[in-house]
């Protein structure tokens, strides 16, 4: 009862909302990345690892080969497998066992696993025990059942056991074939190796390979090799050694597909990683470019790397994102663009919140104005953060032109917003409300047009912004050529033989067509998205209450967007509110007014609320 | 106590200009005309250095006690009951002003777009708006209202310009209207139009520093005293003061009169767009500062609660007028005429009364 | 965030459910171009709308050739009804559209309710009526306004609302009327600073356009020196504007033609640009044309000894020579301010004979007012002054200056030649 009691009044008393407090926000941070990594432990205890069956079967190959030797101890350990296999309760049993037989292998052999293997393959460490080892890499891939894995044991110079793990398409086989197995093979190489530390030996000696390293974690060593990165393990070694050897089918570089221009660089990014990244440093040839890279979905694991310039992005931003990569709770990432989503800040809000890009001149402009560029496995589309309504209009033509025809196709763009969200409003409100605005003459030839057409002006507009928005999805869905055609054709066919049958008025098809121009002005494809959805909103206003409800639209609409933020910085930043770096984002000055590294970090920090102003 | 962000000089500039702008638009240059005939131009004038005294009494007040905001001076210097009271007064002439303005705008915009539309409809699509920019909030309203400001400032100069060719400059004369001393008493008694400057005292504390309260309320009062001065002198110059009289909403019939061959004429309902936001924002300011009074009032941690049963008293408020002329000649004309009472006087006496017992802000 | 798009769903719905009260269709209203009012026969008033037909136009039917905005006709509505609004809704019980005012573009009352001081009366619901607007033009029509209104067709062209435009434009190039519209006479009517003016329009039906006569021989008469409706000319457009009425108050108490609209606005500063034919100085049987403008705003100086108001009115025109008839060479620096002289005298008299006829009627159309008010400080002198009766009292001064600035494209004169006989 008074549990009851309890709930009820803390039902009707007031929470207030928990508000995100800097302060809170740094420690909140430190716990966090503490948090990531006690995250990755966790899931390794947690996963369904038998780790006795694993020592029972390394313990197994043991005492087989030790076999040859002497039988009695097989034989027993036979018995025993034969029993667990036919009892009922298999994992009860197994413990039992393995208690006896750990007993038993100590016991009778002395070889085979010590307590110090079991430890170390427990906490997820590479055990000196390569048939361990093995057993473990089998178990964790579970590998006659997943056959693209592949584990090749061999020998390292005849004497000492080895094996190798890759994931069969990931890797160069050349690599494989040519400078790692041939070499480690070969004895002549092993002629000066005296019992030193041999991963070490085989590095410095042995393999020619640009690129290995050692590390002792399973958990980093099993991303690697599911990267496509080969792992070798040698007996008596507690360290895995991982061989570059990634090499799989992708793309080549083609000319973007999205974000054309006339002058500019006519590479994209790709699918890649890798090449993506490697795009990037091209252009910013600065040691100060950091790349850190962060997995991402808790089941696929894909990565993603965060670029930025190490002294001109703001380090809370960078620990933002990081925090939020971080802290993604969702299992399958495909692609940035699911990234962009669990990454926003108001997921309610039409406008996009982060700016994606598939050119690599504009990731790098982003990167040198302070931006973090986050790459993710698998897209050729990067995304930016944090961005502003006016990132969303530029284009990377715009500084590539000079400065006043930078500007004039700024404006337009800015145009283009204004007319694709307002114009089929505006129509509205003019033909129902005031219908004195439009001139005389103009008014007498469109009632002489609209004398035949049957619907209120309503229907008619939405009848063709619907028709005009079937026919561009329909143009994108359709494969190649066709779509282009199908649009032409469609807006034109449909367009002609909607104002002959009487069906619409022709100077709508002027205001839809007009519409549909000013969203293909607009250079980003997820704004364009939120305009074509804006234009509905305007629309029903303007029918409702004339321009007085696009007035009230327009003041929702703005005051929502005023209060938007991406990463902390307000969505219409260098205007309101007014940060120093300004010059840039709205008018384009000549480059030589305009230092691409302003204060950017000021918008980051200054009044967004959210992060503390540097220096304070 | 409630969190309103921090913004800007510049955004509180905007709000409140916009906020004292609003009101102007539509009968009260006939009512100057009325008072002053053709004085109404200067008039306006005076009234701005009367609020300019009122202004400073306010500002010194609150340098007086740097972090607080005005309720909070008001508890301090006369303790929790009678600054109760204070506050709850200003409170509910906000109330009130917010509530006669909005039914003013939309008597205005019935009289000339919606006519058949019924008032309720309007009254409540506004105050619908206006909950919703409380929810979004203080700082996001002024954000907004710089954003808007300088497209109705440009559309408003515009307004003008194109009017100009109407303008006629003997209709100033004669230069004394109805005599200086009617035009100085008139001045005096209306100078609550820039009563709203003062309420940069209520939200003070999203403002980065006491210097910034100076800047923002005397920069916004002159803007605001400059654009009253031109609106005023532009329909001085296009109506004889007979004429003007007549009007109801002078500004409104200016844009009607715009005529510049056949394409370019009847654009009013363009210049619609700037009394609408104008009156989307303003209204919504005076609705928020009053749930800020009040949530000061009653110590209510957050605002959300009282948002959605204020516009009910709003609404009530805003009908109680039965018709216009009751409307522009009592409840708008006392308002105007005593609002500097509570703007100026009350801040006067609470400072004052903090001279004489010398109690000081930390 | 989500309950903010709650309630933005709530409110749009909300709005979808009550619906739109104001929202018209542009093709439900039927929107009167000219409206005409005359004394009712069966009612005090007798008012005429027109409006575009509605007929279907532009891009279908199977006509193809059509385009749009063309071929639009014309309806004519004339209604008896008791005031303004009666007819309006007298009007829609045969009309099946709601009739919009907002694109009239002239109101034209006839002379006799002009006369009969009906104006004010009348126009007390236009002006109150928001959606009659302030710029539309108003016109005095000679004899029916409903005759006017009927009769007043494009011509040239097919747009109806052009026409008015283009037709009102010209009170610019000749100076000839006015651009007068329904702020300026409201204006007018209830200033204390002048008294209100409005253009005169007529039917011409050709009357003194006479076919066969004695031929004129060396006289000629003032340009535009008619009243509306007494052009003699035939054919052309049925209607035209010339001159103005001079109202007091709501009342029209008399009419200038279009020569003495002229000078009307020379004296306010109005006046673009006109054509005038004087009499050559040295061979009176023949012309001189000059084109005219004003060289710049005159000066008006008003002054009072006691009450009596006393006015020197001084005009700065400026001109070119558009034609010699008689081959003098004036183009010389001695000869040219001989027609300068003359064309002086002509518009001092011709100015003189105006403000006369003004003073007469006791109406200050030359609003002189607007400087006699500069002398009075406050609106309660000034109204206890009363200058719009006072105006017939003053004594008015004038002087005119007028320069010829351009000869046109010939700067010399030679001599025609004539065989023998005629030396």
């Amino acid at each position: 009862m008074p549990n009851i009691l309890k709930a009820v009044i803390d039902l009707f008393t007031y929470k207030p909302p928990q508000k995100f407090k800097a302060e809170e926000y740094s420690q909140d941070q430190s716990q966090s990345s503490e948090n990531a990594e006690g995250n990755d432990s966790q899931e390794n205890t947690s996963e369904e690892i038998d780790w006795q069956k694993i020592l029972r079967q390394a313990d197994d190959q043991q005492t087989r080969e030790n076999n040859q030797v002497s039988g009695s101890a097989a034989n027993t350990s036979k018995q025993a497998k034969d029993g667990a296999a036919s009892t009922g309760r298999p994992a009860v049993v197994i413990r039992r066992r393995n208690r006896q037989k750990k007993g038993a292998g100590q016991g009778s052999q002395g070889a085979g696993i010590d307590e110090r293997d079991i430890a170390l393959i427990k906490n997820g460490m590479v055990a000196p025990n390569i048939a361990v080892n093995i057993e473990y890499v089998k178990q964790k891939f579970s590998v006659p059942k997943n056959q693209d894995i592949v584990i090749r044991e061999f020998n390292v110079a005849k004497r000492i056991k080895a094996f190798l793990v890759f994931v069969d398409g990931m890797m160069d086989k050349t690599v494989i074939n040519q400078f790692v197995l041939p070499q480690l093979m070969d004895t002549a190489n092993f002629k000066d190796f005296s019992q030193e530390d041999i991963l070490d030996y085989i590095i410095r000696n042995v393999i020619s390979i640009y690129q290995v390293s050692r590390i002792k974690e399973y958990s980093k060593i099993i991303p690697q090799i599911l990267n496509g990165v080969t792992a070798l393990f040698i007996d008596g070694c507690n360290e895995a050694l991982l061989i570059e050897s990634r090499g799989f089918e992708k793309r080549s570089i083609e000319a973007p597909r999205t974000e054309n221009v006339i002058r500019g660089p006519q590479e994209g990014f790709t699918e890649n990683l890798r090449t993506n990244l490697s795009l990037l440093r091209k252009i910013i040839k600065s040691e100060k470019l950091i790349t850190e890279i962060l997995p991402v979905g808790n089941k696929n694991r894909i990565n993603c790397a965060l670029v930025y310039l190490d002294d001109t992005a703001d380090p809370e931003l960078v620990k933002e994102v990081k925090r939020r990569i971080r802290n993604i709770k969702y299992d399958f990432v495909e692609s940035s663009g699911m990234l962009e989503q669990l990454l926003e800040d108001n997921p309610f809000m039409l406008f996009p919140q982060v700016i994606s890009t598939e050119r690599p001149d504009r990731a790098a402009s982003f990167i040198m104005e302070g931006q973090v560029v986050i790459v993710c496995e698998g897209s050729p589309f990067v995304i930016a953060v944090p961005v502003t309504f006016f990132h969303l209009l530029h284009s990377s033509e715009d500084t590539m032109l000079r400065w006043q025809y930078g500007m004039f196709i700024r404006l337009t763009r800015f145009l283009g917003v204004l007319i694709a969200s307002l114009v089929p409003g505006l129509w509205m409100a003019l033909v129902q409300f005031h219908s004195e605005m439009i001139p005389t003459p103009l008014l007498l030839s469109i009632l002489k047009m609209r004398e035949a057409v049957p619907f209120p002006v309503v229907v008619e507009v939405l009848l063709m912004e619907v028709a005009f928005e079937l026919i561009r999805e329909g143009g994108i869905r359709v494969p190649g050529l066709i779509g282009q055609t199908l649009g032409i054709i469609g807006a034109l066919i449909l367009g002609q033989a909607a104002v002959a049958a009487g069906l619409v008025s022709p100077i709508l098809i002027i205001i839809v067509a007009i519409t549909g121009i000013g969203n293909f002005v607009i250079p980003n494809y997820s704004l364009a998205m939120a305009i074509r959805i804006i234009r509905f909103f305007f629309i029903f206003m303007g029918a409702v209450l004339g321009f007085y409800g696009i007035s009230v639209g327009l003041t929702i609409l703005l005051a929502l967007t005023c209060s938007m933020k991406s990463f902390g910085v307000p969505f219409l930043a260098p205007f309101t509110p007014k940060t120093r770096r300004s010059s840039d984002l709205i008018v384009r000055k000549p480059l030589y007014k305009q230092p691409v590294t302003g204060n950017y970090l000021d918008t980051v920090s200054r009044r967004s609320g959210l992060y503390h102003k540097r220096g304070e | 106590m409630v969190e309103q962000g921090k913004f800007g000089n510049k955004e509180a500039i905007a709000v409140l200009v916009i906020a004292c702008m609003a009101k102007e638009f539509f009968t009260d240059p006939n009512i100057i005309v009325r008072k002053v005939g053709t004085a109404g131009w200067y008039m306006v004038l005076i009234s701005a250095a009367v609020a300019a005294g009122g202004f400073t009494v306010v500002y010194f007040l609150l340098k007086r006690f740097p972090g607080k905001n005005i309720m909070e001076i008001y508890d301090a210097v006369f303790g929790r009951y009678i600054g109760f009271v204070f506050s709850f007064l200003l409170a509910v002439v906000l109330l009130f002003s917010a509530a006669m303005n909005l039914r003013e705008y939309v008597e205005i915009i019935k009289i000339y777009v919606f006519l058949k539309t019924p008032p309720v409809y309007l009254i409540g699509s506004l105050i619908v708006t206006a909950v919703i920019l409380s929810f979004i909030g203080l700082e996001n309203i002024a954000r907004y209202s710089k954003l808007a400001g300088y497209v109705m400032l440009a559309g408003f100069i515009i307004l003008l310009l194109l009017a100009s060719s109407f303008f006629r400059f003997y209709r100033i004369y004669p230069l004394l209207g109805y005599g200086l001393k009617n035009t100085l008493v008139q001045g005096f008694l209306r100078s609550s139009i820039y009563g709203e400057i003062t309420l940069v005292a209520i939200f003070a504390k999203s403002l980065h520093r006491i210097e910034d309260v100076r800047k923002v309320g005397y920069t916004s009062l002159i803007i605001a005293a400059a654009l009253l001065f031109i609106m005023q002198l532009g329909l001085t110059l296009i109506f004889t003061y007979p004429f003007g009289k007549e009007l109801t909403a002078p500004l409104y019939a200016v844009a009607s009169l715009i005529h510049y061959g056949a394409f370019f004429q009847r654009v009013e309902s363009l210049f619609l767009f700037i009394w609408n936001i104008s009156t989307l924002i303003a209204i919504p300011l005076l609705f928020y500062m009053v749930l800020l009074i009040y949530s000061h009032l009653f110590k209510i941690d957050d605002l959300r609660p009282i948002i959605i049963p204020f516009p009910v008293i709003l609404l009530t408020l805003s009908l109680i007028p039965s018709n216009i002329v009751e409307l522009v000649q009592f409840y708008i004309r006392y308002l105007r005429e005593f609002g500097w009472v509570v703007f100026y006087v009350l801040p006067a006496i609470a400072l004052a009364m903090a001279a004489l017992s010398k109690k000081k802000g930390a | 965030m989500k309950r903010i798009f709650s309630m933005l769903l709530l409110f749009v719905m909300l709005f979808m459910l009550t619906g739109c009260y104001d929202a018209r269709d542009v093709n439900d209203a039927a929107y009167i171009l000219l409206i005409g009012i005359d004394r009712g026969i069966s009612d005090k008033f007798r008012v005429t709308f027109k409006f575009p037909a509605f007929e279907a136009g532009g891009a279908q039917g199977g006509s193809g050739g059509e385009s749009p905005g063309g071929g639009l006709s014309y309806k004519t509505l004339t209604i008896d009804a008791p005031s303004f609004n009666a007819a309006l809704e007298l009007a829609n019980t045969s009309i099946p559209r709601t009739l919009n005012f907002m694109h009239a573009q002239f109101i034209v009352i006839s002379e006799d309710i002009a006369k009969a001081g009906l104006v004010g009366e009348f126009l007390a619901p236009i002006v109150r009526n928001s959606s009659i607007r302030y710029s539309t033009r108003l016109l005095i029509a000679k004899e029916s306004a409903a005759e006017f209104v009927e009769l007043l067709e494009p011509f040239g062209g097919s747009d109806i609302t052009r026409m008015c435009e283009n037709l009102i434009k010209q009170a610019q190039e000749t100076g000839l009327f006015a651009d007068l519209t329904l702020y300026d006479l409201h204006d007018c009517m209830t200033s204390t600073y002048h008294q209100p003016i409005a253009v005169l329009a007529a039917v011409n039906k050709g009357e003194n356009f006479i076919e066969k006569g004695p031929k004129w021989d060396t006289k000629y008469n003032i340009p535009g020196d008619y009243y509306a409706g007494d052009v003699p000319r035939k054919k052309g457009s049925k209607v035209e504007l010339l001159g103005l009425a001079v109202f007091n108050g709501d009342r029209m108490v008399g009419k200038l033609t279009g020569h003495e609209s002229r000078l009307l606005a020379m004296a306010k500063g109005n006046f673009k640009k006109g054509t005038y034919t004087i009499p050559d100085p040295k061979r009176p049987e023949l012309n001189v044309d000059l084109e005219v403008r004003e060289a710049r705003r005159p000066d008006v100086k008003v002054w009072f000894e006691g009450e009596k108001p006393f006015v020197k009115l001084k005009l700065y025109l400026e001109g070119d020579i558009h034609s010699i008839q008689s081959g003098i060479h004036y183009e010389t620096p001695e000869m040219l301010p001989i027609i300068e002289r003359a064309f002086e005298r002509f518009i001092k008299r011709e100015l003189d004979k105006t403000i006369e006829k003004t003073q007469q009627l006791n109406c200050d159309v030359f609003h002189f007012g607007h400087t006699a008010v500069k002398k009075f400080a406050t609106i309660q002198e000034w109204e206890a002054y009363d200058w719009n009766s006072r105006y017939k009292d003053a004594k008015i001064y004038t002087e005119v200056d007028f320069k010829i600035r351009r000869t046109g494209t010939m700067i010399y004169s030679s001599k025609i030649k004539y065989a023998e006989e005629d030396k």
